[in-house]
């Protein structure tokens, strides 16, 4: 087997040995930003989820209403509603909660402790089948069968969501875009820098008759280790920020701990920017070699 | 056209950018095997010419021949190949200062494919051959001038080239090295190495069977036509 040779004394050169940081500082940075992206995207997979789990109705009472005619329009309400097809559990919300929530809008200090009128009453179902759920048609039977009964449409909050996460998404990807630009450009740089420090080494090689790709080589190869070890700690680094970012910003979210929400698939995507990086470096820098050469010829 | 010769130039000029002419309507051929001695004063044209064969610059006209190879025709990989064949002994050294004598030696032969360990033993026939066995981990900045010169002058015969170009191979080193490296290069003529010496020294060729070219400005005369020139 071809011995690679390796004569070409590239780690005494400023710009090619700092080229690991510069790699650690982009693929830290990238991971960091398409981490981030991922974490928002299953939060809003987890809270669409849960909206789009369940629907809430809210029944209020008339003025003619008091707490006996009341109970028993919200009793007969749960037994329409239990009929309805694709229904998988009806529950009412305790009063307590009723109260938390009104509480919250005309202030808790206002609200009596014992009304004496009846308080609207929210109704939580939970669906059997939110795939094949039509809104618009339970909406329809909900409001013939139940005088006063609103149906909460959730699935609006679910839109602002999801706009808000594609957003994010797309910045995510932008400024990813962007690294990978600037880290192109890095690798082009450095080799360009490289070729000019050693220019007189490469000319005896050449003499010597050592081909284009030969010389290509020399660089590929150095170019490979440093982002290969640039990746690796970038990674790292990466994977520490959100440790201590989730510990420090108490990351816990109603659906669990963010950060520990990436699936496998996710690590996998994440670790594939250290290879891209690894992988781009070296053939752009053997590129870059070969063309510049090329052009000297 | 003899296209048996070792060296072959056809009215050859050479001017470096919009300059004045270097080399002038230069011709002359060499046999195979033969040795010459390209003398002149400084700036006359010697290393243009001598960067004229290793194929370090172009001519502005005329042409070349190469160990059988037209320099115009031949394309990269053949250029290539053919440099594999010619060794060559700058008047700087040119050792890369960061590889042990024996690596710079060595060099040639990695180019083209040699693992270390095949090299090794052949690498440190010819340190002893220059008389530098004891000094083969030595670093270049750590060797004399003559020294280094012979290591220059290893690394440039360790491909048994078919053609060996030195320029002012005894321009940086006294009188005792010098004659070394002339006896060196006179041995590998032996075994069949056409030579080509470039230097301002007339006083180190004074053989008969050695060719002697003479520049002046620009100009090339053939001043000694031993009986192995073409």
């Amino acid at each position: 087997m071809r011995e690679t040779l390796k004569v070409i004394p590239l780690l005494n050169d400023p710009t090619i040995r700092y080229l690991g940081w510069s790699v650690t500082f982009m693929v830290w940075l990238s991971t960091l930003f398409l981490g981030l992206s991922m974490i928002i995207s299953n939060l809003g997979d987890k809270s669409a989820d849960r909206l789009l789990g369940k629907v809430t109705i809210q029944i209020n009472p008339t003025e003619l209403d008091n707490f006996a005619a009341f109970d028993s329009k919200i009793t007969h309400a749960i037994e329409t509603l239990m009929k309805l097809p694709g229904i998988e559990s009806v529950e009412t919300l305790p009063h307590s909660q009723i109260n938390k929530i009104l509480g919250r809008l005309i202030g808790s200090d206002v609200l009596p402790h014992s009304p004496a009128f009846p308080l609207p009453t929210v109704i939580e179902i939970q669906l059997a089948d939110k795939s094949r759920f039509g809104l618009d048609k339970f909406k329809s039977s909900v409001t013939s069968a139940i005088p006063n009964a609103k149906v909460i449409q959730q699935l609006s909050w679910f839109d602002i969501q999801n706009q808000i996460r594609n957003a994010i998404n797309v910045w995510a990807w932008g400024i990813m875009g962007l690294i990978f630009l600037g880290f192109i450009v890095t690798i082009i740089f450095a080799t360009r820098t490289g070729l000019i420090v050693h220019s007189d080494i490469i000319e005896l090689l050449y003499l010597l008759g050592a081909r284009n790709k030969d010389i290509a080589r020399q660089f590929s190869i150095h170019c490979f280790h440093a982002s290969l070890k640039g990746t690796l700690l970038g990674w790292l680094l990466a994977v520490i920020t959100f440790f201590v970012s989730a510990k420090l910003i108490d990351w816990e979210t109603p659906y669990g701990l963010g950060f520990l929400s990436v699936s496998w698939l996710q690590w996998t995507s994440l670790a594939m920017i250290g290879f891209l990086a690894v992988v781009s470096s070296t053939i752009v820098s053997n590129i870059t070699v070969r063309e510049r050469l090329r052009r000297l010829a | 056209m003899q296209l048996d010769a070792a060296v072959k130039f056809y009215k050859v000029g050479m001017r470096y950018g919009a300059g004045k002419e270097v080399l002038h309507d230069v011709s002359f051929s060499l046999e195979p095997g033969s040795f010459s001695f390209v003398t002149g004063v400084s700036g006359a044209g010697k290393s243009t010419l001598l960067k004229l064969l290793y194929m370090a610059e172009q001519p502005s006209y005329g042409s070349i021949h190469l160990l059988g190879h037209s320099l115009v025709d031949t394309n990269k990989e053949e250029l290539t190949k053919l440099r594999r064949r010619i060794g060559i002994v700058f008047q700087d050294f040119r050792l890369l200062n960061h590889l042990t004598a024996a690596e710079n030696v060595a060099l040639p032969l990695r180019i083209a494919g040699a693992t270390v360990c095949q090299v090794k033993d052949y690498v440190l026939e010819l340190l002893d051959w220059v008389g530098l066995s004891e000094q083969r981990d030595k670093m270049p900045s750590s060797l004399s001038g003559g020294q280094q010169q012979r290591v220059a002058l290893a690394r440039a015969v360790v491909t048994r080239p078919s053609l060996l170009l030195a320029d002012e191979p005894t321009g940086n080193i006294d009188d005792e090295n010098a004659k070394k490296i002339m006896y060196l290069l006179a041995e590998l003529n032996k075994i069949g190495t056409t030579v080509i010496v470039a230097s301002h020294r007339k006083d180190l060729c004074r053989d008969p069977n050695i060719n002697q070219l003479l520049i002046e400005s620009g100009r090339l005369e053939v001043l000694n036509k031993s009986p192995k020139q073409c």
